[in-house]
């Protein structure tokens, strides 16, 4: 998957670069060369991040036939970033989700950013610096991993999760908040006949209720982006809109690699000597 | 002895996860068998209070008045065989008092909730808490950790109590600390390890709950949870004190309150 980003004033040309997110479920890299944004090598993290990250930029820059000598830079990010020793630098997540999402459309504010164990609402500056967080990790209410677990007794995967559920033609109430009561309800709505698209918009909208009360402790300015696995749950995003009365911005890219796109503009600054982005 | 049934009222608790009955009367009270609620709580309810009928050996028809309380207790209701409805802290507290009067403080940790519970000396609910909204700290989230590691419920605790050095387990929700589960049973991590920092998982919640209310004596510790020793034992050590034993099975505490106070109501 390429995608083509204008990243005219940033500098273009020279090496390559590499941003990796680790995250708590899935390992994404993305490399930039000639302006050139690739994304790839999604892989479980599995029980050691630091393996996953390695093998993440290893494949990326294979499947590229890309020297590994050519590589500038390559910075880590996600939960895994701790460790990683091909990383010349490790940033936060917050830090690089606002900076690749200000690059996919700088007129986003507020990003909202659910991975697989943790909900993040970002509020950026006009250049794209985060501000302020909130961030959920106590709690797998609003995670992707809710999702995960209804899928399990569905025995779906997440895709056909993300098609059912725009198909509902009433949700079903589903009124735990806690993913294990939550498994609960669902069974027993199932046993009561409820079909599964409603079921599952029924956990859409009781995983965006969550979701919503953090965005709301943060409070939203200017346009709003969702990126993260979540992201590609599409009952989700349209509960999630309909709850908080926004439309989300549209982003030109897969939702879940503007961590990895992010940490990689940071180190394409590191590798041009541009730092004073990547030093904050 | 006949007698003694005459005029009795049955107080009878659906919990999220077992149903109790109690009949009671000025001699005294009887409990009745325990039922697992299942999926429909108003038909345990009732099977409660006819199991009960079968103990006292009178007709189900002929108990008159019957008060219910816990999580089904407004089915129980609607269905039409409880007269009464009384809110589980009210029934709690009544219960637990009328087992001790030196009772001032109850936790009841139950199969889906936990609850403290603060009385003055004379048995007035003074102050409480409760959480039902996140299985942390209730007897469901020991249920998932037992399935998880293949252990029946009624063993855990015992099987916590083997343990010299417990696990670390840093999660309060329960779907967290299952993946941590994993990751400690991946490293061969000791199955009473893991269990005994389960267990001292939700020692630390509850405990964090309780303690706003003020920890004084003497305490109680009610619910089907209060029969698992681990929980017990650390729950004793991050309150900084002992509960006092109750003189009767604590898990039926609710049910009887819910009877005595259906009792009072009647005269």
């Amino acid at each position: 998957m390429t995608e083509m980003l204008d990243l005219r004033g940033g500098p273009n040309g020279g090496d390559a670069v590499v941003g990796v997110d680790i995250g708590s479920i899935w390992t994404k890299a993305v490399f930039i060369r000639n302006g050139q944004v690739t994304n790839g090598a999604l892989l479980r993290t599995g029980a050691v991040p630091e393996e996953a990250g390695e093998t993440a930029v290893r494949d990326l820059l294979a499947r590229h036939e890309v020297p590994r000598d050519e590589v500038g830079c390559v910075v880590a990010t996600g939960y895994g970033r701790i460790n990683l020793a091909s990383a010349r630098k490790s940033l936060p997540e917050i830090t690089c989700v606002g900076r690749g999402a200000h690059a996919l459309n700088p007129a986003v504010r507020t990003v909202i950013d659910i991975g697989g164990l943790d909900c993040k609402v970002v509020g950026l500056d006009p250049a794209g610096r985060a501000l302020k967080f909130k961030r959920n990790d106590k709690c797998a209410a609003g995670t992707g991993r809710f999702i995960e677990k209804i899928a399990k007794i569905l025995q779906l995967d997440l895709e056909q999760i993300s098609q059912l559920s725009v198909k509902a033609s009433g949700a079903c109430s589903i009124s735990s908040t806690c993913v294990v009561f939550a498994e609960s309800e669902v069974v027993s709505a199932l046993a009561k006949g409820f079909p599964y698209e409603d079921v599952i918009a029924g956990v859409n909208a009781a995983a965006a209720e969550r979701v919503a009360q953090i965005v709301e402790r943060l409070g939203t300015e200017g346009e709003v982006a969702m990126v993260g696995g979540m992201a590609k749950n599409r009952g989700f995003v349209a509960a999630l809109e309909t709850r908080l009365g926004v439309r989300f911005a549209p982003l030109p890219a897969d939702p879940q690699y503007v961590e990895a796109l992010g940490a990689a503009l940071f180190a394409q600054e590191l590798a041009t000597g541009k730092e004073e982005m990547a030093r904050r | 002895m006949a007698d003694w049934r005459e005029g009795c009222v049955v107080g009878v608790d659906i919990g999220s996860t077992t149903t109790k009955a109690v009949a009671f009367s000025k001699e005294g009270y009887l409990k009745g068998p325990l039922m697992p609620t299942g999926a429909v709580p108003e038909k345990a309810g009732r099977a409660a209070v006819e199991g009960l009928a079968t103990v006292a050996g009178i007709p189900f028809e002929a108990i008159q008045f019957t008060v219910a309380t816990g999580y089904g207790r407004l089915l129980a209701s609607a269905s039409g065989f409880a007269d009464k409805v009384i809110s589980e802290i009210s029934c709690h507290a009544t219960g637990a008092f009328y087992l001790n009067p030196r009772t001032r403080l109850i936790v009841d940790i139950g199969g889906q909730d936990s609850k403290g519970i603060g009385l003055t000396a004379a048995g007035v609910v003074e102050n409480f808490v409760m959480n039902d909204k996140c299985a942390a700290g209730t007897g469901r989230f020991l249920e998932e950790m037992a399935e998880l590691l293949g252990y029946e419920l009624d063993e855990i605790g015992e099987v916590s109590l083997r343990s010299e050095s417990p696990c670390e387990i840093s999660s309060t929700c329960t779907v967290f600390a299952e993946t941590e589960v994993h990751a400690l049973t991946t490293a061969r991590k000791r199955p009473e390890d893991i269990l005994a920092g389960l267990h001292k998982a939700v020692a630390k919640r509850v405990a964090a709950m309780v303690k706003a209310l003020g920890v004084r004596e003497e305490a109680v510790f009610t619910g089907g949870v209060s029969k698992n020793r681990g929980v017990v034992k650390w729950l004793e050590e991050r309150l900084g004190m002992a509960f006092t034993p109750l003189p009767d099975d604590p898990q039926y505490a609710g049910a009887l309150g819910a009877a005595v106070l259906g009792f009072r109501l009647r005269q």
